[in-house]
This record gives C-alpha cells, structure tokens and sequence, in this order.
C-alpha cells in the first residue's frame, strides 16, 4: 500500500518492525513550515497516537532550533517532569525525511479563541497558575544537561542576536530602533542563567479540562535569562483580546507570579518582565519583518507571510503605546 | 490616463466582498486564505486613499524633526541611525511620540480597528 504516510510508516517499521501499523491518519491544516501529521502507531499489541514532525523550511538563515536538538530538549525536559509530549523516536538519515521527530500525542486544545470560550474565570487562573509551574520546573533543570544549547546565538546574547537578525533585512523601521534603544538603556541586571523555553506563548501549550497539559513548539528553547520565558507570555499579541488579562489572555500577573515562587521560581521582579516584555514585542515585530522578506526575497510567497508583513505596525504600535506607558 | 467607471478602489472593495462570501463556503487552509486576501485588498484599498496625505504629513513631520528636506525613505533611515546613536536619548519623549504618531497613521491602513480608541478616526 503506498499512500501521502507511506514514508512514515517505513520510518516506523524500522523501528517496531514489519508488524507496526499507522492509521486514523490527521493532517492538520495550518502546520506552517513543518510536515505534520498525526497518527495512531498499533505495534507490539498496543497503540498509541503519535505525532510526527519534519521540517520543510530549512534555509540557512532559519533561526530555528535543528530539530535533534529540539527532540533533544523535549526529552530532557520530560525527564525532569514538565509537562511535554513524550518524545518517541528521531528521524535519521536512513529514513530519508530530512530533519524531524516523532511524540506521543497530547488531546486538548491550544488555539487561544477555542480556550477562552470553553473555560471560566476559575479554570482561566488555574491555567495561568500550571504555566507558572510549568516554568517552575523547566528553569530549575540543570543547563548541563543540554550542553549544546550553550552555542546557538539567542544563548550567547538573544538581544544582540535579534538585532544582527533585524539588520540582515535591511529595513528602516524607527519603531523597533526605538525599542532596541530602550532596552540598551534599561537593562537589568542579569541574574543566574537557565534553560527558556523561549517561544512560550498562548497557542503553544496544550489545555485540557485539567489543565495545561503540555508545552509545545521547542524550536527557540535555549539558555538564558528565566523571565524573557514570562516578558513573552505577556506579550500583548499574546492576550488575544484580553487584554485586561496580561498573563496570555488567562490571568493578572500578580497571582501568576506568585504561583511561580510558590513552586520553587525565583523571586519576581515586575520591572524585569517588563523589560524582557518589551524585547518581546520588538522580536514579534521583527519576526514578522522576516515573514515579509522570505516573501518578497527569498521565494517562500503567500498571502498569510504577506499579511504578516503588514502586520509588522500593528506590533510597532503596541510596543511603542507600551514604551509611552499607555499600555501595560 | 482617463479610466471608466469603476473607480480601482471600487474594484478592490467588489473583489473583497466577493471573496468574504465564498471564503465562508470554502474549508480548510483555502478558507483561511480567503479570509487574509479579503484582509490584503482592505489594506489596499485604504493605502490608495489615505497614503498621500500621511506619506506628506511623514515628510514635512521628519523635514522639520531632522532640519533637513530629503526624499521620504532617505529621512526615515536618518531618523532610524540616529535613534541608535542615541542622538535622542534626551529627547525620548518628543521622538516616540513622532514615531507613535507616524505608526498610528500606519495601522490606519492596515487595520484601523486595532488601535485604542483614543487613536481611532470617527466612523
């Protein structure tokens, strides 16, 4: 039988033998710039639902984690305890599907809209107060344990990597020059270096009925500074529309915050998160400067990379009505 | 050039609605890409109306800011490395609220729905 999963179904017979079957097939529609594809695996008198992800965008100047070192850190970080979906098996080169890995499949919901009509105020703040955990436990694991996330840029200084980053397209934006000035002048102190998940965010974490079930989407995870992982969630693009509810359109910050300490975090500082906050929306807003040039430059055309270029002010605006302390 | 009627701003808001009443009876990735090509030709149609007036407003607001009368692009970049040289470090207030300004004009085109009231033109 040879079907659009052929190659993953050899990929999997490679490893659970000839016997191992894939079905009740899903391939969801708004993968991005990966393969994805969901499937149960029925091998050794068991089954289990799967997800398999490949990366099909691969230019040089992706800033993206290779996908072994994400499968590298998933593992660690489900080792430790956070919630993660557990990774199964790495594609290699004798699969021939490029670069990519395969986990176990978490049910629930992550599109922010569909979360937010399903749950009340009380599940809302529980939610916030299990991603206060979550980080909890992901910035106490030991950074030695993911040696190699030492090298990769954002590692070494995230805020000089965006700005090489921002350079390379060549564009004059004042907004995010402003931004970049801002967080020259303001800088914190920087305090002990953990491992971030770095791309933590509404719509990158998987809601139950219980709860938060797993954190997704690992591609920007590297060392760093813990609250740049809290200046992101609260990142007003983030909110959804509730923009009252700084914490990822969930919660207030301060009960959120003191959800952290109470499990094990590092005290808080509001004006730090602010900071890494802010480096959020100048990142947001250059991530969709990159969206327009691999438009316009690199070939990779459409009309949602197209829109996310334009979408570039609507980010400049919050970030600058943020720096003028209009919004918070 | 003397064109016939409709006018191209007439033009993209007919194409916009045609694609916001199939795009509903498409599925998937189709009906979502209907929904942001309805959203770019909004876009396109707001730039031909509004862009004139703000690229002179931006213009004459930069020529004075910088003391200098070049083409818009020109200014802007001046604008943006002098910024870096922190040549307004002691004038931030005055320069964000250039640029806030600036952006809202921006986002007025893009989608004037999301700024905060304050910002936002009568209807």
């Amino acid at each position: 039988m040879t079907d659009e999963v052929d190659d993953i179904r050899r990929a999997v017979r490679r490893r659970f033998g000839n016997d191992a079957e894939i079905g009740n097939v899903a391939i969801p529609t708004l993968g991005g710039v990966n393969r994805t594809v969901i499937f149960d695996l029925t091998e050794g008198g068991r089954t289990r639902r799967l997800v398999s992800r490949q990366e099909t965008y691969s230019a040089e100047d992706n800033p993206f984690l290779p996908a072994t070192q994400q499968y590298k850190v998933m593992q660690v970080a489900f080792d430790e305890g956070v919630p993660v979906p557990e990774p199964v098996f790495e594609y290699d080169a004798a699969d021939g599907m490029g670069n990519g890995f395969v986990t176990a499949f978490v049910a629930g919901e992550t599109m922010p809209q569909r979360i937010f009509r399903a749950v009340d105020s009380d599940a809302r703040l529980k939610i916030a107060t299990d991603l206060a955990a979550l980080l909890a436990k992901l910035h106490a694991i030991d950074a030695a344990k993911v040696p190699f996330l030492e090298g990769i840029p954002d590692s070494v200084d995230i805020i000089g990597n965006y700005l090489r980053l921002f350079d390379s397209y060549a564009e004059a934006h004042p907004a995010i020059e402003l931004g970049f000035r801002w967080l020259e002048r303001n800088r914190p102190i920087f305090g002990p270096r953990r491992v971030v998940h770095g791309d933590f965010r509404t719509g990158n974490f998987m809601v139950g009925p219980d709860g938060v079930r797993a954190a997704l989407d690992w591609e920007c995870a590297h060392i760093g500074q813990p609250m740049e992982d809290f200046g992101w969630l609260c990142v007003r693009s983030w909110r959804f529309g509730q923009i009252e509810l700084a914490v990822g359109g969930f919660a207030e910050r301060a009960p959120v915050y003191a959800a952290y300490e109470a499990a094990g975090g590092d005290r808080i500082d509001p004006d730090v998160v602010r900071f890494w906050e802010i480096f959020g929306l100048v990142r947001w807003a250059i991530y969709n400067v990159m969206q327009a040039y691999a438009h316009c430059e690199r070939g990779r055309r459409g009309v949602a990379f197209a829109a996310m270029g334009r979408n570039t002010s609507l980010v400049e605006y919050e970030l600058l009505m943020t720096l003028a302390g209009k919004y918070s | 050039m003397s064109q016939d009627r409709p006018s191209i701003n007439d033009i993209l808001l007919t194409v916009q609605k045609f694609l916001d009443d199939a795009g509903p009876t498409m599925s998937g990735e189709a009906k979502y890409h209907a929904q942001v090509s309805s959203y770019l030709l909004g876009i396109c149609e707001r730039e031909l109306r509004l862009a004139g007036d703000y690229d002179r407003k931006e213009a004459a607001q930069l020529s004075e800011f910088l003391g200098s009368k070049k083409p818009l692009s020109e200014m802007t970049g001046e604008l943006c490395e002098n910024i870096r040289a922190g040549k307004y470090d002691n004038d931030w207030d005055q320069v964000l609220n250039m640029v806030l300004e600036q952006t809202i004009d921006k986002v007025k085109v893009v989608k004037p729905r999301h700024l905060a009231p304050m910002h936002r033109d009568a209807e």
